[in-house]
């Protein structure tokens, strides 16, 4: 099964000088992109319009964007017989276009035994969905069973785009979300700032065992900390997130 | 803390995060394809060393070809350190993609500003590269291999099993490894399997278990 999996937006800022030429970009993007890929059995869209939103929104603006969009429209319907499944979200909600992309195609894959072959155009939308959608795609593909699909050849991931005839090819990576709180980890760097052991690190930390031991693995493994002297210190990197951190939350 | 950003025609991208998280250097990689870009570009990197220059920080400047993933690749790599953060907000977005991949890699933090409602800075929750997982291990074969891609450009097959010591199966099942990783490209010339290696394969360099 060849899936063809896109980002798309409508701009509508009110100044035309800035939105023309980025909507007539998104389409030819979007365009030349599906042109790029085999002919697709299914369609994936992920857009912060709805299918017919997008074909209202179109209608609201210049000749030539109205007609872009329309050749988009129109090649929607003619590459996919049986129709495209059009996921709506914030495109500038980072987390919510990773769930909600993780989502579709776990839907659209689950149970799919033959070969899956997905070309993920990144080069429409805005920039933070295009990294969302590339790690949604990642985790996917590094996850069981489609990780042992990937090694045997019968699952393929393509992201790639193409911008003003040139098509760029992204790299397949095994990138993962974290897969601890976020806010622990941190509650747990805060606490090693000026060094602490173990137990002193346990009493800090308002944590369970388990949030405890998975936390402190999480800073281990990716170099946020190390273990001197049986005293657990921030390393370079983990002082650096930690002032990250701390800008953030003011 | 050095804050690496890419830059295109808003210079609020870099302006307003330098502001708020306050680095010790800030690195700009910018770049423009035409004419008409260049103007807008410059003028977006004029107001974003300037506001850099307010706040005392030092800023290097690096100049790169915004469509081209494998110089936009290079020149991140060039610039991460341990103590680095990347906000990839602005440019293009190969060269945001270049820079966030760069970023992951080797577990760098990312940042994303969105300037709507007073500006909203956000800490993706992302870790690093995790090789033990992916279908590039970081082993002693799979690296020399990603060098001589790097520095050759163009591998015939028979040549990397002869230097790698490798049998045909182990070589076509690390060829197909980085067909399925998009990283290289598998052509024939005559009755020859030659690889031609892909941009993403710069971000392979020096990554190991």
């Amino acid at each position: 099964m060849k899936v063809f999996l896109s980002l798309l937006t409508v701009y509508t800022y009110p100044s035309e000088r800035g939105r023309v030429p980025l909507n007539r970009q998104e389409a030819a993007k979007f365009l030349d992109a599906l042109e790029e890929a085999p002919a697709p059995d299914r369609m994936l869209i992920i857009s912060d319009v709805s299918q017919c939103e997008f074909e209202e929104r179109a209608r609201g603006l210049t000749e030539a964007e109205r007609r872009d969009f329309e050749m988009v429209r129109r090649a929607i319907e003619r590459r996919t017989g049986r129709g495209v499944d059009w996921v709506r979200v914030d495109l500038l909600d980072y987390r919510g276009v990773r769930a909600r992309t993780l989502e579709a195609l776990r839907l659209l894959l689950g149970g799919v035994k033959a070969k899956v072959d997905i070309h993920a155009n990144l080069g429409c939308g805005r920039k933070v969905a295009s990294v969302a959608v590339y790690v949604a795609l990642m985790e996917l593909a590094h996850s069981d069973p489609f990780y042992r699909r990937m090694r045997r050849c019968g699952f393929r991931v393509r992201p790639y785009q193409v911008e003003e005839g040139k098509v760029t090819e992204f790299p397949v990576l095994p990138v993962r979300s974290i897969s601890v709180d976020m806010e622990d980890a941190m509650d747990m760097l805060m606490a090693v700032e000026e060094g602490a052991n173990l137990d002193a690190l346990k009493s800090a930390t308002n944590l369970s065992q388990r949030e405890f031991d998975r936390a402190l693995s999480h800073l281990r493994k990716f170099g946020y900390v190390d273990f001197n002297a049986g005293a657990i210190r921030p390393t370079e990197k983990g002082r650096t997130i930690l002032r990250v951190w701390k800008a953030l939350k003011g | 803390m050095k804050l690496i950003c890419t830059l295109g025609w808003n210079s609020v991208v870099v302006t307003d995060v330098v502001r708020r998280v306050r680095p010790d250097e800030v690195v700009i990689l910018y770049g423009y394809e035409n004419e008409k870009n260049r103007a807008m570009v410059e003028s977006a990197l004029k107001e974003a060393v300037d506001a850099c220059d307010d706040e005392g920080v030092p800023v290097r400047l690096h100049f790169i070809n915004p469509l081209d993933f494998g110089d936009c690749l290079s020149a991140a790599k060039e610039h991460l350190s341990e103590d680095a953060v990347v906000n990839f907000t602005g440019g293009t977005k190969v060269m945001a993609l270049a820079l966030a991949m760069a970023a992951l890699s080797v577990g760098v933090p990312l940042i994303y500003y969105e300037g709507k409602g007073g500006g909203r800075l956000e800490l993706l929750p992302l870790q690093g590269m995790d090789v033990s997982s992916g279908l590039y291990t970081g082993n002693r074969t799979q690296r020399k291999f990603v060098e001589m891609l790097v520095e050759r450009g163009r591998v015939m097959r028979k040549d990397a099993k002869r230097e790698l010591g490798l049998s045909d199966s182990t070589i076509s099942g690390l060829i197909d490894r980085f067909v399925k990783m998009n990283v290289v490209k598998k052509d024939r010339d005559s009755r020859e399997v030659v690889v031609k290696p892909l941009p993403g394969i710069h971000i392979l360099e020096g990554v190991r278990r």
